[in-house]
């Protein structure tokens, strides 16, 4: 029983660590929180799960899913993100959610409110585990997400793109004095945290062996709150933080007190920020050392 | 005043007033994404002194006004610490973790919602709204404005000509807490009904908006979000299903082009210029 | 030498950020009623000993003294209250503000009541010395000016003009004529020499020269964090420390 909800915990953190890396890379690079983020995950979710009720593979599903997403998070970057990456913080803020708006909207008309259901013969095919079992569903989660975690690992640590993406997440000025090759690196960071998105909507649906246009918001919050526990300007601490809070959130839903589970998230995310040094910018006193 | 424009018209008056408690927060440059979750204090803490311990629905706005006002300043302390987007993210963080409190509180009802109480009128919200609108727009002209103001525009210099900054940071917290708790009061009056799901994320974003729409450098600028917001989906009705996209396209095009907000101080500059200076 | 009334005064002040030593046990006082300038090389720690005197930094040892109590462990705007003003080496303005805004927020409104009162914080009195700073530093005109709209020379003004509001007894001006032209810098002058004569002491960074030598009373030299001379204008001048370490071969009055 135990394992089994571990194994269940194990599904949904990797879908949080997924979003949770979407947020990250446009977060830690450019230090924006993009709220179309969690409707991109929701509009991947759709097109993924449409594909394979159509009778498609994973194979093909996932990567039709990041498609879409990605593509439509360089839209967002063009034009809520662009034009405004000067202005007040607030400024991306609203119009990244403006976006959001949009696409769930666009998701209500499409698909209509209802969820859209997971083929039952999928959602209940399992590979029995000795005591435990795990759904094909479940597996192909873990599966694709060490994949594409793997694969973003790759990217960054090993490539070029990689490379400026991380001399930008280190130094912000960096990409004032870059400036064009900045700007590719910005429409690169929002494609690719995009593309994670989408991923992790099909993944969500197969977890919940359903999804709906509502699906973005609740688990949307959920990986900013993971993607801060984890740190938001490094990209890997949230390789821990979102299994963590996946297994978290499932146990104490099973043990009791499933309201308690969100005060223990976001209270962690809250203390997070409050005790974190970097990302906290500036205490109550002047920060020593800059020159006034 | 036919009871559908009553309907909207205290609507307007309830955003107002959640349009404000932002705005008093914004001024000096904290920005709050949780502010419903002082709106759920003021809601239910308004319902519970009325249903239960039967005070008047006055009192007990005041009271609930009072308590949401000094849990803002309980927030307002930790928030010093944090800047910008960290600042946020916390607020959103914030917000999470109070809707989830009430979702789990039995006695306010958790997820069942609250009920109890009774229909209040419209000019009784206005009453409300417009004389902590009338409050803010004199506020804004007293020099404790201007300590807001700079605080906004470059916290240290603020500091350095003696400005007791955290003062300043935590008693507007605490200000913007008690107006949203008002807020929250009346509209649970309003609605009659209320449950936590009321109070998350969207309805935080939804008083930014009053804001930043309607321009967060003056009061009015809220009192003018507020209306077009309540009003927009009545304008967009003949968009039937589409009209949250349209709306979602009208607030990017905002953004775009007037980054300020509809209104902003530069219009009323030379009202208030002019008293400062021949006093 | 060691005034009998001084207003402010270092007592073996050591700044250090990590392991780096910016002052290093540096005395010295601002006598009342003169202006005592501090000058330097770049990184001698002028700036950072601004920084102690306003509370923007914290001491790492020793004290600082001003009008007789320590200010250690004071919050900048507590030690701002006591009644050290002072501008900034790049300009810090209220972007938001106008000038005559500048001046009424910068007053300290001892009346809580009257604070939030609308138009409460500019009082009869208020105002007729606000009117009498604009008029000093010859802004009148641009009262209602925004200071982004404003050439940067009177952006200079503007902060100083800012800094009189307080009511100080002290003022720190951060190399005040930076970025203004001759006759501005020739303005200042007079506006702080008339400042002095009213009985307000100064203590200046600047590394204008002759604008140091013509306004001050007293000077003193920081060299790598540490007070290297300190005498009347024309004895730094001639001090060889001092031309070897700061003043190069012309003693920097070549201009």
């Amino acid at each position: 029983m135990l394992l089994q909800q571990l194994i269940n915990g194990l599904t949904l953190g990797a879908v949080y660590t997924l979003i949770a890396l979407s947020f990250s890379l446009v977060m830690g690079i450019l230090g924006v929180l993009n709220l179309a983020i969690a409707e991109l995950f929701m509009l991947g979710g759709y097109c993924g799960l449409t594909l394979i009720i159509m009778g498609h593979s994973v194979w093909l599903a996932v990567p039709a899913a990041m498609a879409v997403s990605g593509v439509l998070a360089v839209v967002v970057e063009r034009v809520a993100y662009r034009p405004l990456r000067d202005a007040p913080m607030i400024m991306p803020l609203l119009s990244t959610l403006a976006f959001s708006i949009i696409f769930q909207n666009v998701a209500v008309n499409v698909w209509g409110s209802d969820p859209l259901q997971l083929p039952d013969a999928l959602a209940d095919a399992r590979l029995s585990l000795g005591t435990a079992s795990i759904g094909i569903m479940q597996l192909a989660v873990i599966v694709v997400t060490v994949l594409l975690v793997v694969a973003l690992g790759v990217i960054v640590q090993s490539t070029k793109l990689g490379r400026g993406l991380r001399a930008v997440a280190e130094n912000r000025e960096v990409a004032r004095i870059l400036g064009a090759p900045a700007s590719r690196l910005t429409t690169a960071a929002f494609a690719l945290s995009g593309s994670l998105a989408g991923a992790a909507g099909v993944l969500i649906g197969f977890h919940y062996a359903a999804i709906t246009p509502y699906v973005g918001v609740d688990t949307g919050l959920k990986a900013i709150a993971v993607m801060v526990v984890g740190g938001s300007t490094r990209i890997w601490g949230v390789l821990i933080a979102g299994p963590l809070i996946g297994v978290a959130e499932v146990l104490s839903v099973v043990y009791g007190g499933s309201a308690i589970r969100d005060m223990v998230v976001y209270g962690l995310m809250i203390l997070v920020l409050l005790l974190r040094p970097q990302g906290v910018l500036g205490g109550s006193s002047m920060p020593e050392g800059e020159r006034v | 005043m036919s009871t559908y424009a009553a309907g909207l018209s205290a609507d307007i008056g309830i955003a107002l007033l959640g349009g404000l408690s932002v705005y008093v927060i914004l001024a000096t440059g904290q920005l709050s994404l949780g502010n419903a979750a002082f709106m759920a204090v003021g809601a239910y803490l308004a319902s519970a002194l009325t249903v239960y311990a039967g005070l008047p629905l006055t009192a007990a706005l005041m009271l609930a006004g009072l308590a949401s006002g000094f849990l803002g300043v309980l927030v307002g302390f930790p928030a010093l610490r944090l800047r910008g987007i960290y600042l946020a993210m916390a607020t959103l963080g914030f917000g999470e973790m109070t809707r989830s409190f009430f979702l789990d509180f039995a006695p306010a009802g958790g997820a069942g919602g609250f009920r109890g109480m009774g229909p209040v009128s419209t000019a009784y919200i206005w009453a409300w709204s417009a004389s902590l609108l009338v409050g803010v727009v004199l506020l804004e002209r007293s020099r404790l404005w201007l300590e807001f103001r700079a605080v906004n525009d470059d916290e240290r210099a603020a500091d350095l000509i003696g400005l007791n900054t955290t003062a300043i940071k935590v008693g507007a917290f605490g200000l913007g807490a008690a107006i949203a708790g008002v807020a929250g009061g009346l509209f649970a009056y309003h609605q009659l009904y209320i449950e936590p799901g009321m109070f998350g994320f969207d309805r935080s974003i939804e008083m930014v908006l009053y804001v930043v729409l309607g321009g967060s450098t003056v009061a009015v600028g809220p009192l003018l979000g507020a209306t077009l917001l309540v009003l927009l989906p009545e304008f967009l009705r003949f968009l039937a299903d589409w009209r949250l996209a349209a709306f979602g396209a009208l607030l990017i095009l905002v953004l775009l082009f007037r980054r300020q907000g509809i209104i902003d101080r530069g219009m009323f500059r030379g009202l208030s210029r002019r008293k400062w200076a021949t006093p | 030498m060691r005034a009998p009334d001084s207003v402010l005064e270092f007592r073996g002040v050591v700044k250090r950020f990590g392991g780096i030593s910016a002052l290093n046990e540096v005395d010295f006082v601002v006598p009342r009623g003169q202006i005592v300038g501090l000058i330097g090389p770049n990184g001698a720690g002028k700036t950072t000993a601004f920084n102690l005197a306003s509370g923007a930094y914290t001491t790492t040892a020793g004290d600082i003294i001003f009008e007789g109590r320590s200010t250690i462990g004071l919050k900048p705007y507590q030690v701002a209250r006591r009644g050290i003003a002072r501008t900034f080496q790049n300009i810090r303005l209220f972007r938001s503000m106008t000038v005559w805004e500048h001046l009424v927020v910068s007053n300290r409104e001892k009346s809580r009541i009257r604070n939030i009162l609308p138009f409460g914080g500019a009082g009869r009195e208020t105002c007729e010395r606000s009117r009498r700073i604009l008029d000093l530093t010859g802004l009148t005109a641009f009262h209602d000016r925004l200071p982004v709209s404003l050439p940067y020379g009177m952006q200079r003004k503007v902060e100083i003009a800012r800094a009189l509001a307080s009511q100080p007894r002290l003022l720190l001006l951060d190399e005040p004529v930076a970025g203004m032209n001759q006759d501005e810098a020739g303005e200042l002058l007079e506006l702080l020499l008339r400042l002095r004569r009213e009985g307000l002491t100064i203590l200046v960074i600047e590394h204008d020269m002759p604008f140091v030598m013509n306004l001050c009373d007293h000077i003193y030299v920081l060299d790598f964090g540490l007070v290297i001379a300190g005498g009347r204008p024309e004895e730094v001048r001639r001090d060889p420390v001092v031309l070897s370490a700061y003043l190069g071969e012309d003693g920097g009055c070549s201009r």
